[in-house]
């Protein structure tokens, strides 16, 4: 079995009456990048800390390599200290030094390096993170991703076997964040070494990870692959991943997969007097859609899916919900209400191209909207309904390109 | 009963508590100072960083350092002669004026002032260096933050303040001169001959002795007030550097005041 790099055993760290890790056990291997999410002040920065040095925990084991950091006779704790680096939120650059004072102080206070050959590595750094020509000035007078890279450049500077980065995408714009984890996850590649990352930026950290720890109630509650990650049951887990769809669903009124569930449920349990249908609608080519023109548009077309349900079924519908990304599901008291009717005049208008539209535009992309239905019968589940519902499904909307 | 009585107990041992979160302070101190001392003579040596803690303790306080120097001569000057002509001992103005401020006035005011003007400064910059986690950047590049801030500032201000207060003796006894001599008319010779006579190395040395400890102190103090600056109860962040920088420089002021007496009696 592979021997994790760094190891926490029963780890335990209180501040005052605030217990922020209580016997936290994590495993991080070398060569990998690690993401510890969380909510903010959970203790992810302190378990970065704690791995350093920076702290000691309170009762516990912190392993380097097997060996216990606690225990560690201190030649061979500051050994291991130049193995490993660490970036800090704020950058932590020091505001009296130049650029290039900032990225050359390691080297100049730890090795025995000649000024030619620091001078020669730090500019090497500077060029390799674009930020070359900045060398005299000071850090205020760069803006927050220049500071981000000079932090980055004085972490790996030293060729670090191990850099911790505390949130390093904090306060960034989504298009500086996107550059800073690139430039990590470049640098990572190019080096080689071992990435712990703190973050918040769900889910755009999956995409570069290789394992993902999620720190909740001072504990680990899940740490693995992104893609267990993605099948893991557990309701926090899945809140954190699913973290930017609740909002959309809330914003577009709809209810998660998860709740819907549970509401049809409660559902078929309460009452098996009225008759009830399952309509779902789906996008097609939804995909397609995202990648061509972002996540906006896609949601205005959910958003208007939920109006349309609404206004086909008024006050019939019981629930709203989202069923995987491209479908929104509804459940339809059809016991005063023909909706088998209403969705031939549906049809019949769809006929007279009342629904479908054409555009020309280079910028244009096709997509489309069916709707299928079915009884809801108690023998059935959700998953089977659906199915069934999109076997019979009937083209709603259109918009074609010339 | 119970709450009323172990109120009371908690009132009673309030003192105690006082005065063993005092020790345990002054016991901290202690320690920093004295890894300050170990690492300032452990290698390597960086001159560079000494010469710019000189640079700013020393070179840039000579200018406060005479002007204070200066009055201080002046109105002592005017002071002394005023009081000595009453006997008619106006004659040993010269001597009045030197052994003040050789003895006491050089050293004391002189810290005063180097207090207020780089101790004050070291502590804000060490206090907002720990609240921007610069200080703890230095650790985890493997840095020893005591030998790079608190070392280079204990060397500079061991080599400063004796340098530093006899600047200020010497236009100290102009000022006297000025006052004295130019304004009031006694005669020179008088003013200095009376001063070589009386005025011995052991004077001398015991202003020196004081201006050392007077730099330990106000260096350990103020590096420790900003180094720690996190750990204050009072208020975090800019607060706490606002806190710490007064607190540095009252608690120092207060030290060489008491440290002067302390020495005095001793020196004496």
């Amino acid at each position: 079995m592979k021997e994790p790099i760094i190891e926490f055993r029963d780890v335990h760290k209180s501040y005052g009456d605030k217990t922020v890790l209580n016997g936290v056990n994590l495993r991080l291997y070398e060569g990998e990048v690690t993401t510890i999410i969380g909510k903010s002040g959970v203790g992810k920065s302190v378990s970065l800390k704690l791995m350093i040095g920076l702290d000691t925990p309170d009762k516990g084991d912190i392993l380097f390599k097997g060996q216990s950091i606690l225990k560690m006779p201190k030649k061979r704790w500051k050994e291991v200290k130049k193995e490993i680096n660490f970036m800090f939120q704020n950058n932590a650059l020091f505001d009296s030094l130049t650029i290039f004072e900032n990225i050359a102080l390691p080297l100049k206070e730890t090795t025995r390096l000649s000024s030619k050959k620091i001078k020669e590595k730090v500019l090497n750094m500077m060029e390799a993170l674009d930020i070359l020509g900045h060398e005299n000035k000071y850090p205020s007078q760069l803006s927050g991703g220049m500071q981000k890279r000079v932090a980055l450049a004085r972490a790996l500077v030293t060729d670090p076997k191990m850099v911790l980065f505390d949130e390093p995408t904090a306060g960034l714009d989504p298009v500086r964040r996107k550059s800073v984890l690139e430039m990590i996850i470049s640098k990572q590649k190019e080096f080689g070494f071992t990435a712990v990352l703190v973050s918040h930026d769900v889910p755009d950290v999956f995409y570069i990870s290789n394992r993902v720890a999620i720190l909740e109630s001072g504990d680990f509650i899940f740490q693995g692959s992104p893609r267990e990650l993605e099948f893991n049951e557990h309701p926090v887990v899945y809140e954190f991943i699913n973290s930017l769809e609740f909002l959309k669903n809330d914003v577009a009124g709809m209810m998660t997969r998860r709740d819907f569930e549970k509401f049809f449920k409660s559902i078929l349990e309460k009452d098996d007097q009225r008759d009830l249908y399952l309509v779902v609608y789906e996008i097609a080519r939804y995909n397609e859609l995202i990648e061509k023109v972002g996540h906006i548009t896609p949601f205005y077309i959910l958003q208007d899916l939920v109006s349309l349900c609404k206004s086909i079924c008024k006050d019939n519908i019981l629930g709203i919900g989202k069923y995987g990304p491209d479908k929104v599901v509804s459940i339809v008291d059809t016991s005063r209400f023909n909706f088998k009717d209403k969705l031939n005049a549906i049809q019949k208008s769809i006929k007279n191209k009342d629904l479908k539209y054409s555009v020309t535009s280079a910028r244009c992309v096709e997509f489309s909207i069916f709707i299928g239905f079915t009884e809801v019968k108690k023998d059935k589940t959700i998953i089977e309904l659906v199915d069934n519902a999109l076997k019979n499904k009937i083209l709603l909307a259109s918009l074609t390109c010339n | 009963m119970k709450n009323s009585s172990s109120r009371s107990l908690e009132f009673l041992s309030l003192p105690g508590r006082i005065v063993l979160e005092f020790i345990r302070e002054l016991g901290h101190i202690f320690i920093f100072f004295i890894k300050g001392v170990i690492f300032s003579l452990m290698p390597p040596y960086d001159i560079y960083k000494i010469l710019q803690q000189i640079y700013f303790i020393g070179f840039k306080s000579i200018f406060v350092i005479s002007l204070v120097g200066l009055f201080t001569g002046m109105v002592l000057g005017l002071q002394g002669y005023y009081t000595l002509i009453k006997f008619e001992a106006e004659g040993a103005l010269g001597v009045v004026v030197a052994l003040s401020i050789i003895r006491e006035l050089g050293p004391v005011l002189g810290a005063l002032m180097i207090i207020g003007r780089a101790g004050s400064a070291m502590a804000a910059e060490l206090g907002i260096m720990r609240i921007t986690e610069q200080i703890d950047a230095l650790e985890t590049m493997n840095i020893n933050s005591v030998k790079f801030l608190f070392s280079p500032r204990l060397i500079a201000s061991i080599i400063c303040f004796p340098f530093l207060t006899a600047i200020y003796d010497v236009i100290g006894i102009i000022g006297g001169y000025l006052t004295g001599v130019v304004l009031l008319g006694i005669n020179s010779g008088t003013y200095f001959s009376k001063m070589e006579t009386v005025v011995t190395m052991e004077d001398i040395r015991v202003g020196f002795y004081k201006a050392l400890v007077f730099g330990i102190l106000m260096v350990t103090i103020c590096c420790y007030q900003g180094y720690f600056v996190h750990k204050r109860r009072e208020g975090f962040g800019a607060r706490g550097v606002s806190f710490a920088t007064t607190s540095a420089v009252v608690i120092s002021s207060v030290l060489v005041l008491v440290g002067d007496y302390v020495l005095t009696s001793f020196l004496l």
